[in-house]
């Protein structure tokens, strides 16, 4: 195996791209690696996030930690994260979270003074930086009702009650607080590859075949009107759910279709809470990953990379 | 019916007694035609329709109650069910129903005359003259035979009796929820709210009832109600993971924790009295009386307080800070302090008086937590479990849509359990989250398994509710399919932090000078008569030795070797006029032989307790 090299060339076929959302086939590589990406997606992309709330007046039926709570989870713009520092490394303010480095200063202040209930939104959040702001999905589409155009409901007040905070958004990571990941929903399948029996189907009446067509909870099959043949239409609808392998087995007909993974092509979908756009979140988990693999490769040639990698260090070197 | 009269002469024999409320108030001949006469009456609305009617054929006599506190059940009036179709403008209210008579008031008592249809289904069988009986009453659901908490059980009929009956009886009690309407002006001891509560996706006919009435029908059928469940719909997967889940444990999503999953907050109160200062009848001494105030204490840190002994809202209490200040005048301290395993922020302070005048004060403290390991959670099953460990999302296995489960239970939880209905919820729920309009599960007339599995494959999900899932470590798919589904869960109000209980050094017996028992007072867990026997059974004589003797009441006493007595430690006068203090035995009056040995305190106690009763014990020594 000496001078064996492993060395692929994974490709990226871009399927469909909005802002939140993002769909894209991954191709020559393996599992490993789309799964690393969705990891680092889900849990060590930075965002900001509110972190730290000081509360000056809070007359609202909610309890001061429940607010915080709530201010943690809206999502906010962070473009800029990746160019950030963390708090607890940044030498400009001590890792107190004070300095425009690591940190942005929110202020709310918002008061009922009439009898109609106040919803205090994000939109009452007003930021110390523009470049930081809380999401605002009022533009992204054109059907969204009126009332989600108001951003995310905090708390809401009556005649009366007040509140008035500041609070601080750090840098963070999923791992270390769900509030931090900007994935939303992150995953692959494996491409399917779907392959039927025609001699075995032929044997099928049409309403057999039907009857198995049906069988598959997801549109996968269909019967060409034309010919009465079952054809394959969306391979990808498959969810791998045996559904229609037990039908076949429960139709005495074993081996009418066989459907095998492909074991280096995925399609993955990532959607995004908003905090970056649903490319970036890709683009970035990709940084991410590559500095983790640097942090590998630092240590190549010392002794202790053998120490720390075993096998892994010297097949470094190798390859 | 005549009227009982007070005279010897009116002949009894061969009448029924008339019963009201307890009281004889008359006699009638014939009691079935009665009987029947006061039921019409009744239904009619001449007489209330809370009063009930008995006849007791056995002992003769008919009994009428109208007093407060029976249980009473709706139940329809089989003769009068006709009258339904009558009813002009569609006025189909319960109250309108039971003016017509159609519905009747039955008491526990009455219910034993009426011959009642367990559902509608078998009054036709009985005009197709298949059924024995002729009914009388007919129930207005088949789940209205069970109470509140059991009947909202989704498939209830579908688990074991006991299981049923542990959700009913007990983790219903001790799920949270939002239990009140106005905490924020009351003061419990003890209270617990959720800070998300949900209801759940399906329905049964009596949660149907729940609630005000008043509220519309909402668009889709759901009911804008104000009513909240005491738990929360988590996406449950039954698998194992990694060891986790074994016997009875759960395994937790923290992200889902961190979203704010299952958190909730306690408020405990704290109540001081104070004596009044302008109390009617005896006079206080001067001396005694207490008042609050802040004062330096000696029990406690008193940072958080005011001057009038009461913390400001807000402040952060620890274990050991004076919760409200008091003293005496003459200086007493009579402060309240937090006990080692409270603390928590100030939510507010109270100022009042009971009806005796006494004035009185209450503090209450506010803590927020988030579900860790060793919480109580149950299904609506009687599936119990404590969470075992919480996982990270990216480790969990996730499906081809990307969903991660919030639990993962067992699957050694369900065949000796026997509670399939968890599964049908799980299943049901999935059905419903992805938009199926089949919602009812109630108790006894639910959905039948292929309505279940028929609408999940309308969804688009495999008919049994499994899914092909992804190893979230490797990203390699898994070679079996994994059930997974909404399922309604309960946290429970058993908390490990509430039950922790831990101590090297601490607080001894004063009696007995041995490790005191409470966790209230870091007391430490016994180590008893069957953890001594293993230790034995082991051959560890030297950690025996030290459980029970050097890390509890190790002592140490003198003996006299010359009588085998207690020597005690004296001061005596030694020729030259000097005084030294030491062991001597009196027995001997010497110091000759006088011999230290480690006893257990307990041991010691015990012959110093027998020598004050005159009775003297004998040690023999030697060298160890």
């Amino acid at each position: 195996m000496e001078g064996a090299s492993y060395q692929r060339f994974p490709t990226v076929k871009i399927r469909e791209l909005k802002d939140d959302y993002c769909k894209f086939e991954l191709h020559s590589t393996d599992a490993s690696l789309a799964n690393a990406l969705r990891r680092v997606m889900i849990a060590e992309v930075p965002t900001v996030a509110i972190d730290l709330v000081e509360i000056e007046v809070n007359s609202s039926v909610l309890n001061d930690e429940f607010i915080a709570h709530r201010l943690g989870l809206i999502p906010l713009t962070s473009d800029r994260a990746m160019s950030m520092r963390f708090s607890r490394d940044c030498d400009a303010c001590d890792g107190d979270g004070q300095c425009e480095f690591c940190s942005v200063e929110f202020h709310l202040r918002a008061k009922c003074i009439n009898d109609q209930t106040l919803d205090v939104t994000s939109k009452d959040l007003y930021s110390s930086d523009h470049t930081v702001v809380p999401v605002d999905f009022s533009d992204s589409g054109s059907g969204i009702e009126n009332s989600e155009q108001r951003g995310i409901i905090i708390v809401k007040l009556r005649r009366g009650q007040e509140l008035r905070l500041r609070a601080i958004a750090r840098k963070g990571i999923g791992k270390d607080h769900a509030k931090w990941s900007p994935a939303a929903t992150v995953t692959f399948m494996y491409e399917p590859e779907i392959h039927i029996n025609e001699d075995m189907m032929d044997t099928l009446s049409l309403e057999e075949k039907q009857g198995w067509v049906d069988s598959s909870p997801t549109k996968v099959f269909d019967i060409d009107a034309a010919s009465q043949q079952v054809v394959v239409v969306d391979p990808e609808a498959y969810a791998y759910d045996d559904e229609v392998i037990k039908k076949a087995e429960a139709m005495g007909k074993p081996g009418l279709v066989e459907i095998y993974a492909k074991e280096d092509s995925f399609i993955f979908t990532v959607e995004s809470t908003g905090a970056i756009k649903a490319s970036q979140l890709v683009l970035n988990a990709i940084d991410i990953l590559k500095q983790k693999l640097d942090a590998v490769r630092l240590s190549e040639d010392t002794v202790e990379a053998d120490e720390q990698f075993g096998e892994l260090g010297a097949h470094m070197r190798g390859g | 019916m005549e009227k009982l009269v007070d005279d010897t002469s009116t002949l009894l024999s061969g009448k029924v007694k008339v019963f009201l409320d307890g009281n004889w108030v008359g006699v009638c001949g014939d009691s079935v035609s009665f009987v029947a006469a006061l039921r019409r009456k009744r239904r009619r609305k001449e007489v209330p329709h809370q009063v009930e009617i008995k006849r007791d054929e056995q002992h003769r006599e008919v009994r009428i109650f109208s007093d407060a506190g029976r249980i009473l059940r709706p139940l329809l009036v089989v003769e009068n069910l006709g009258k339904i179709k009558a009813s002009k403008g569609g006025d189909y209210s319960f109250q309108s129903l039971l003016d017509k008579g159609v519905i009747e008031f039955i008491g526990t008592e009455e219910e034993e005359d009426c011959r009642t249809a367990w559902g509608i289904n078998y009054l036709f069988m009985e005009n197709e003259a298949k059924a024995p009986v002729k009914y009388t009453h007919c129930e207005l659901d088949m789940s209205f035979l069970l109470g509140l908490s059991a009947a909202i059980i989704p498939f209830a009929n579908h688990d074991h009796a006991r299981r049923v009956l542990y959700q009913s009886e007990k983790h219903s009690q001790q799920a949270m929820g939002f239990n009140t309407t106005n905490p924020n002006i009351r003061v419990d001891t003890n209270t617990h709210q959720l800070y998300y509560p949900q209801r759940p996706l399906f329905r049964t006919m009596v949660s149907d009832c729940l609630g005000k009435p008043g509220y519309p029908l909402g668009h889709n059928g759901i009911v804008p109600r104000a009513e909240y469940f005491n738990g929360q719909c988590a996406i449950v997967a039954v698998n194992v993971h990694l060891g986790y889940n074994q016997e009875d444990s759960l395994v937790m999503n923290r992200a889902s924790l961190e979203r704010g999953m299952f958190r909730s907050e306690h408020i405990r109160s704290y109540k001081a009295d104070v004596d009044n200062k302008e109390a009617v009848g005896k006079k206080p001494k001067f001396e005694d009386s207490v008042n609050f105030g802040k004062v330096q204490s000696k029990i406690g840190r008193v940072d958080s307080l005011d001057d009038d002994g009461f913390p400001f809202i807000g402040a952060n209490l620890q274990n050991g800070d004076i919760v409200v200040g008091r003293c005496a005048e003459s200086g007493a301290d009579h402060s309240i302090k937090l006990k080692h395993t409270e603390r928590g922020m100030v939510q507010k302070v109270v100022l009042s008086a009971n009806d005796e005048g006494k004035n009185f004060a209450v503090v209450s403290l506010r803590q927020v937590r988030t579900p860790c390991l060793g919480d109580k959670f149950s299904s609506m099953h009687g599936q119990k479990g404590v969470l075992g460990f919480l996982e990270s999302q990216e480790n969990f296995p996730f499906t081809i849509q990307g969903i991660v489960p919030d639990i993962v239970v067992n699957p050694h939880a369900f065949p000796s359990r026997q509670t399939p209905g968890q599964l049908l919820e799980a299943a049901l729920g999935k059905g419903i989250a992805c938009g199926g309009l089949q919602k009812y599960a109630t108790p006894f007339s639910t959905l039948s398994v292929d309505a279940v599995t028929d609408q999940l494959h309308r969804a688009g999900f495999s008919r049994w509710g499994s899914e092909r899932v992804y190893n979230g470590r490797t990203g390699e798919m898994i070679h079996s399919l994994v059930f997974m589904g909404p399922t309604f869960y309960q946290r429970l109000t058993h908390m490990s932090e509430d039950k922790v209980k831990f101590r090297n050094t601490g607080p001894v017996h004063p009696l007995t000078r041995q490790p005191v028992a409470d966790r209230k007072r870091f007391g430490g867990i016994k180590f008893g008569e069957m953890e001594r026997d293993c230790l034995i059974a082991h051959g560890a004589a030297a950690n025996l030795h030290e459980r029970l003797f050097t890390l509890s009441d190790s002592s140490q006493m003198h003996i006299c070797r010359k009588c085998n007595n207690i020597a005690n430690v004296i001061q005596r006068a030694v020729p030259g006029g000097r005084k030294i203090r030491g062991p001597y035995c009196r027995f001997c009056e010497s110091v000759e032989e006088i011999v230290r040995v480690n006893v257990p305190y307990g041991a010691k106690l015990l012959a110093q307790e027998l020598f004050s009763m005159g009775i003297t014990m004998k040690f023999e020594t030697e060298l160890g």
